[in-house]
């Protein structure tokens, strides 16, 4: 790469790195596993960079790779679970204590938490159109051309999607009070 | 409009109001009512979520793992699953063929440049002819001399009389024709208490009383420089 592409790729990372670490912690629930797929995604964009062409908006590029690199990592996680090679897990704690602070402030929301937790456990075409429709505010034209599918199937699903997060938050509200 | 109605609109409008005509129907069935609350109230959730803080360090670590990643041969960046397999079996060809080519030593422990006791043990002029290192790979002409470097024990170490090995390492390695002079607490060992290597030289002595010892090695390169390294350590009483 030369180095006004360098340059170029350093103020895309800027202008992204926050928006898809975001997507990446809400598809896998693990913070500091958002951290490490969020940097291999800005990795692999910076290594096919020269094949963009720009003939969709550059985020959609990116959430393309992005999405199919978790795809990637659940499916690797699959195999090695299969072979009993252990599964690495959700972590609560985080390692870095500056990321921990952090978290400590967001988690004061336990509402936030909760919602998080929900959709976490979404199955993972269901979570991906939540995530990209909820939180990345993309519409569902946007949404079906990075999962590559039609504008009916992203309605469905985050109609099926909404279905279980409604009664997921429900339950989960509705044991919250009974621990009150 | 009526309850089914209802629910492919909210299905094909995720975040649509609802049209006017379903205002009457959702007034008086319960079972729409709730269900535009729980979709109300997701969407509320659903869009109200805080932006998580990007770790620390994010960039620089991200900068570092494609510095790192470029520096790598392009070689393994190729990923065709193709070339991949046809390298991979070229590879595990070549290591094949290398394996099946070298000639295994009959003794693989044996020394390989230990020091050659010549047929007299005295010089020309009476002296003890010191061992040389006899050396298969290409050495170079001029270089600095080599340094001596005690590995174990080393200075001020205290070690066990059991099966005592004192050990120490030449940098840069020792050339061909260079020669060595080993004593301990001033007594010059014999060659068979020691074996020399092109980068190490191994003392066996044969019997230490407990103590401090001082070690002492020379070594004369080729061109008659001399480097001397002397150090002490404790040699504690074997333990029965």
């Amino acid at each position: 790469m030369t180095e006004n592409s360098k340059i170029e790729f350093d103020q895309i990372v800027q202008r992204y790195d926050k928006r898809l670490f975001n997507l990446l912690f809400r598809l896998s629930g693990d913070y500091d596993l958002a951290q490490d797929l969020a940097q291999e995604v800005f990795l692999i964009a910076y290594k096919e960079y020269s094949k963009f062409r720009g003939e969709s908006d550059f985020f959609t590029w990116l959430y393309r790779i992005a999405v199919n690199h978790h795809r990637r990592y659940l499916r690797k996680q699959k195999v090695r679970s299969f072979f009993g090679l252990g599964e690495r897990m959700p972590e609560e704690e985080v390692s870095d204590p500056g990321a921990l602070e952090q978290m400590e402030n967001i988690e004061k929301l336990s509402q936030d938490k909760i919602v998080r937790q929900a959709v976490a456990e979404l199955p993972v075409e269901f979570k991906e159109t939540v995530v990209l429709y909820y939180f990345e505010d993309q519409a569902c034209d946007d949404i079906a051309k990075i999962l590559n599918c039609s504008p009916g199937t992203i309605k469905s699903r985050l109609w099926r999607g909404r279905q279980i997060l409604a009664q997921k938050l429900n339950g989960l509200n509705a044991s919250k009070n009974q621990g009150e | 409009m009526n309850c089914q109605q209802i629910k492919i609109f909210f299905r094909d409008n995720p975040a649509g109001a609802l049209p006017p005509q379903a205002q009457s129907h959702i007034r008086e069935c319960p079972a729409c009512r709730a269900l535009v609350q729980e979709q109300n109230h997701l969407e509320s959730l659903l869009r109200n979520q805080p932006q998580t803080e990007l770790p620390p360090y994010f960039q620089a670590k991200l900068w570092a793992r494609i510095n790192q990643a470029e520096t790598k041969p392009q070689f393994f960046a190729l990923r065709s699953a193709r070339f991949s397999l046809a390298a991979s079996a070229l590879m595990i060809a070549t290591v094949l063929l290398l394996f099946l080519q070298t000639p295994v030593p009959e003794n693989i422990y044996a020394p390989q440049s230990v020091i050659q006791n010549p047929s007299s043990s005295l010089n020309a002029d009476n002296e003890p002819r010191l061992p040389a290192i006899t050396i298969t790979a290409k050495d170079p002409a001029v270089r600095e001399p080599s340094q001596i470097y005690p590995v174990w024990p080393g200075e001020q170490d205290v070690a066990e009389s059991r099966n005592l090995s004192i050990v120490a390492s030449f940098y840069p390695a020792a050339r061909t024709r260079d020669r060595i002079k080993v004593s301990i607490d001033d007594q010059p060992l014999s060659s068979a208490q020691y074996q020399l290597k092109e980068d190490y030289l191994t003392i066996a002595p044969k019997s230490l009383s407990p103590g401090q010892h001082m070690v002492l090695v020379s070594l004369i390169d080729r061109d008659g420089r001399e480097t001397n390294k002397s150090w002490s350590f404790y040699l504690l009483e074997e333990l029965s």
